[in-house]
């Protein structure tokens, strides 16, 4: 059965059917609906600290430190403005793409290109948190920035830095540990067994999710 | 609104003749996806936007609201991309995807809100503490 595209004509005829007369709205695996909707009221929880983030440069009378300078990495005798966090982007998202493909061979279910390309990315994320552990150790300790305080301008830098990276981290990290138990999952035969891989598509959700916190991250804390 | 266009985006439909493949294909248990080559396009594009917006502020590209204004569409984009071909959005059914995207919209009320009080703040401190 072809779906039709969103833009044809009758999608919102479509919209109310499937709202109305007592029928299964959603018709998707439930962990696929349930974690959709965690990932609605997680969007909330980044939302309002980005939100806040916002509001409290706003507020802040002393000048913004420069993102480009703060994050800078010292090669040699050149100095690289913001080429750390441009390296952990690249990571990320690259990230997303062996989740993707990990996605793509679990709907063939091979397992073993499964598994391989969720290690794979599980390994990705592992080396992003590695970075932004010594990114915050170099801040903390070299830049000496502070939650409530800084030398470089506004300390709003650094609450707003502290709350909305140590929580994506967090996620992160959390993701790491969820990636390794669905690879652990498809290796044991847990899938096979069960007849679906959905639950590979389902971690590969959340984990998409956590690189489209970033990109909002990278566009409105680190380039704005 | 995301989501929208035909059942794929202009930029993926430029590349498909080198992907080869239709945009989605069935497979067993009617599970709708996509080829492969639509992921390498969709990672290939999330890059070329990424290095753009490092360049932007790179270059420190004048005026900065120019700039602000493209780093902001390029992560719209960007964020564009990954929900609907990475978390396959484009294929769930409608009901499915208004249920996902139409609450986050009530942030932008909230962002309405705290904008000015943002300013407002800055103002009170100003003429209340001094300052800059």
């Amino acid at each position: 059965m072809k779906e039709k595209g969103l833009s044809q004509p009758g999608f919102l005829a479509r919209l109310v059917g499937e709202w109305s007369g007592d029928l299964a709205t959603f018709r998707v695996v439930w962990a696929k609906a349930m974690m959709w909707i965690f990932l609605v009221s997680d969007s909330f929880i980044f939302g309002c600290f980005l939100a806040g983030y916002a509001a409290a440069r706003l507020a802040a009378t002393e000048p913004w430190p420069d993102p480009s300078k703060v994050f800078a990495l010292h090669i040699g005798e050149r100095e690289f403005p913001l080429l750390l966090i441009a390296i952990m982007t690249v990571i990320l998202i690259s990230s997303s793409g062996t989740m993707a493909i990990g996605v793509y061979h679990a709907y063939h279910r091979r397992k073993g290109y499964t598994a391989l390309f969720l290690l794979l990315t599980a390994l990705l994320g592992l080396t992003f948190v590695g970075m932004q552990a010594y990114e915050w150790t170099h801040l903390i300790r070299d830049l000496g920035f502070r939650p409530w305080g800084n030398p470089m301008g506004a300390p709003q830098f650094g609450s707003s830095f502290f709350m909305l990276t140590g929580f994506h981290g967090l996620h992160v990290t959390a993701g790491v540990i969820y990636l390794l138990a669905v690879a652990s999952r498809v290796l044991k035969g847990v899938y096979d067994r069960a007849g679906s891989y959905v639950g590979v598509e389902v971690a590969g959700l959340y984990w998409h999710f956590v690189d489209l916190v970033w990109v909002l991250i990278f566009a409105f804390f680190y380039l704005f | 609104m995301a989501l929208r266009g035909p059942s794929l985006g202009p930029h993926l439909r430029l590349l498909l003749p080198f992907l080869g493949g239709e945009p989605w294909s069935e497979v067993p248990g009617g599970e709708q996806h996509q080829p492969i080559g639509v992921y390498l396009a969709v990672w290939g594009l999330l890059f070329v936007l990424s290095a753009l917006s490092y360049l932007l502020d790179y270059f420190k590209v004048e005026p900065i609201g120019l700039r602000r204004f493209l780093i902001t569409a390029f992560a719209l984009l960007k964020a564009r991309l990954i929900v609907a071909y990475f978390m396959h959005l484009r294929f769930e059914r409608v009901g499915l995807v208004y249920a996902i995207l139409l609450p986050p919209l009530l942030l932008l009320a909230l962002v309405a809100i705290l904008l000015p009080e943002g300013q407002y703040v800055a103002t009170v401190r100003r003429l209340f503490l001094g300052g800059p």
